[in-house]
């Protein structure tokens, strides 16, 4: 055992690929959480924190519902069983505080005990490949969804009709995870209101109010909080599941008369890579090199390793915990990303998921055009990056051996362009220009205007350029 | 000193004489610039201290910023990654290409 590392062995060098990918195992484990070793370990998290362990221990099944609800659930108890401003501050710093407990604690004691160097050695082959390949490639699409989703509940933009088909189960699932979390905290009056704005819901009876005033307003440090104030895309074109799920915690929240706010989470496996540190890179130290901390750090570390290996995302509050199991299935294509042209790439237990080709979401009914797609559909796909990873799976090549076409213009500068004219049968004749990204080698197409005759004219006139202008600002 | 284009992908932040920020301009530290809808991916430009002004004249869209800010490409891979804005004004040009079905020329949307 070691109190200080200021140099890898040979041996311990040629184990960071490996001890990387067994993390990136765990970060991308599918099936059943193992909720008993949560139950243990998430204790000891919110003890390390100095705060008392809550009695309501919420299990949901995809992050959808666990997103919603934790932030209706917050603002039910705010309203009804506290009040003020210090309890909002108090509740708003718990996952914080359990976090600054289990993982920066940890991260800060590694880090006085572990040369610089090593670390940033350690940090790239482990941590950043950890990172990388979890949170980058898997995760981040599912972050990015979920937080849409609240952001579509806070606003009230819960787009529009959703059909009369759709299962109900969702609308219990956010239901019963509030009711669940909110536990006997409340009276009869709020959860009979939490019951009854699922009838609300179904109905679709919700009033859209989507309040833009705050893109303007926003004068606050830049960070993960402006993002959702200021919003990006309004979940309107989500899968039916979702709106559902927004139209239902907004539906409970109006009816209560409560103000939703995006709450605090933490990602469980999909977090193993960290921000920094993380549970690959510190127990790389304690696993691979021997370093012992002292007791304190060593069960701060365990405790944490333990909650990241056995579950998905979690809500810590400081009157109950929602946690998420596995999801049900993740599929990824060559380079890792999440991918698949059959059926939705990640999905949880309750349905819930996301259609991925080759990293890029499409909606459901985007994915399902996608696969009917004629070549004029696939070369005039309206968004270009979703148009690009399609012709990934059906190259240009293969895409226009029947079609009929003439090569017009053909250049090598700005990357290289090649400008067709192609009849195509639903079409007629069209101009497109084929090249590759000047921020990757991914195959781009587009239409160009039918009097277009110069491939690089056409461009940087497409770029409201001049070829001057265009090769100039290439260069800078 | 030359200020530079910003290529950043699809949508170009073309450096234009100093003007000052209409009274109407829109105050922020960031910007959602062009937004893909479905893919999640968004263009924004952020500042971390002096507000970035945004604002449409005539048809056209400017942003201007007292220091230097970045502009990001948020969502899915970015793989347009972060760029570095010089303090000024720029006007916000969107590539546009050709609508076959319509016979008339759209913003591309990435």
């Amino acid at each position: 055992m070691s109190t200080r590392i200021d140099k890898l062995t040979k041996a311990q060098e040629a184990a960071m690929p490996a001890y990387a990918q067994k993390w990136i195992d765990i970060g991308l484990k599918t099936g059943d959480a193992d909720w008993e070793t949560f139950d243990k370990y998430m204790p000891v998290c919110y003890e390390k924190a100095g705060l008392k362990y809550p009695k309501n221990v919420v299990h949901v099944q995809s992050p959808l519902v666990g997103g919603l609800a934790a932030s209706v659930s917050d603002a039910i108890l705010k309203k009804y069983c506290k009040g003020g401003a210090v309890d909002d501050a108090v509740d708003d710093a718990v996952g914080d505080a359990v976090r600054d407990a289990v993982d920066d604690a940890v991260g800060g004691a590694v880090d006085d005990a572990v040369d610089d160097a090593v670390r940033d050695a350690v940090g790239g082959a482990v941590g950043g490949a950890v990172r990388g390949a979890v949170r980058g490639a898997v995760s981040g699409a599912v972050d990015d969804a979920v937080r849409d989703a609240v952001r579509g509940a806070v606003r009230g933009a819960v787009g529009g009709a959703v059909g009369v088909a759709v299962d109900v189960a969702v609308h219990d699932a956010v239901r019963g995870a509030v009711r669940g979390a909110v536990g006997v905290a409340v009276d009869g009056a709020v959860r009979g209101a939490v019951d009854d704005a699922v009838g609300v819901a179904v109905d679709g009876a919700v009033d859209v109010a989507v309040d833009d005033a705050v893109r303007g307003a926003v004068d606050d440090a830049v960070d993960d909080a402006v993002r959702d104030a200021v919003g990006g895309a309004v979940p309107t074109t989500g899968d039916s599941m979702t709106k559902i799920a927004i139209k239902t915690a907004y539906s409970i929240a109006t009816k209560i008369g409560v103000t939703l706010s995006f709450h605090y989470w933490l990602g469980g496996q999909f977090w193993v890579g960290g921000w920094y540190w993380g549970n690959a890179l510190v127990n790389f130290f304690f696993d691979v090199c021997k370093l012992e901390l002292s007791k304190d750090i060593m069960e701060r570390a365990e405790a944490y390793r333990k909650v990241n290996e056995s579950v998905n995302y979690i809500w810590p509050n400081r009157d109950f915990i929602i946690v998420c199991d596995r999801p049900k299935h993740i599929l990824r294509d060559s380079d890792g990303r999440l991918h698949s042209t059959e059926e939705k790439a990640i999905v949880y237990k309750d349905g819930w998921g996301l259609y991925m080709i080759h990293g890029v979401k499409f909606t459901e009914e985007q994915f399902n055009k996608a696969k009917m797609a004629s070549v004029s559909d696939i070369l005039s796909w309206e968004d270009i990056d979703q148009r690009s990873v399609l012709l990934r799976e059906r190259p240009i090549e293969k895409l226009l051996e029947s079609v009929k076409k003439k090569l017009i213009d053909k250049t090598d500068e700005c990357g290289g362009y090649e400008l067709w004219e192609i009849d195509l049968k639903d079409i007629g004749k069209a101009k497109i220009l084929s090249y590759k990204g000047w921020s990757s080698e991914k195959p781009y197409i587009k239409f160009a205007p039918s009097d277009s005759l110069k491939a690089l004219e056409t461009v940087a006139s497409l770029r409201h350029q001049t070829v001057e202008e265009l090769k100039e600002s290439l260069k800078s | 000193m030359e200020q530079k284009v910003n290529n950043h992908g699809d949508l170009i932040l073309y450096p234009v004489k100093f003007a000052k920020p209409l009274k109407i301009a829109s105050k922020s530290l960031l910007h959602i610039l062009q937004d893909s809808g479905a893919t999640g991916n968004r263009h924004e430009v952020v500042s971390k201290k002096e507000p970035i002004y945004r604002w449409t004249k005539d048809g056209k869209e400017f942003i201007s910023c007292s220091k230097d800010y970045s502009i990001h490409h948020v969502g899915g891979d970015c793989e347009h990654g972060i760029q570095i804005v010089q303090a000024g004004t720029r006007e916000v040009r969107h590539e546009m290409e050709h609508d076959p079905w319509k016979d008339e020329l759209r913003v591309v949307k990435d």
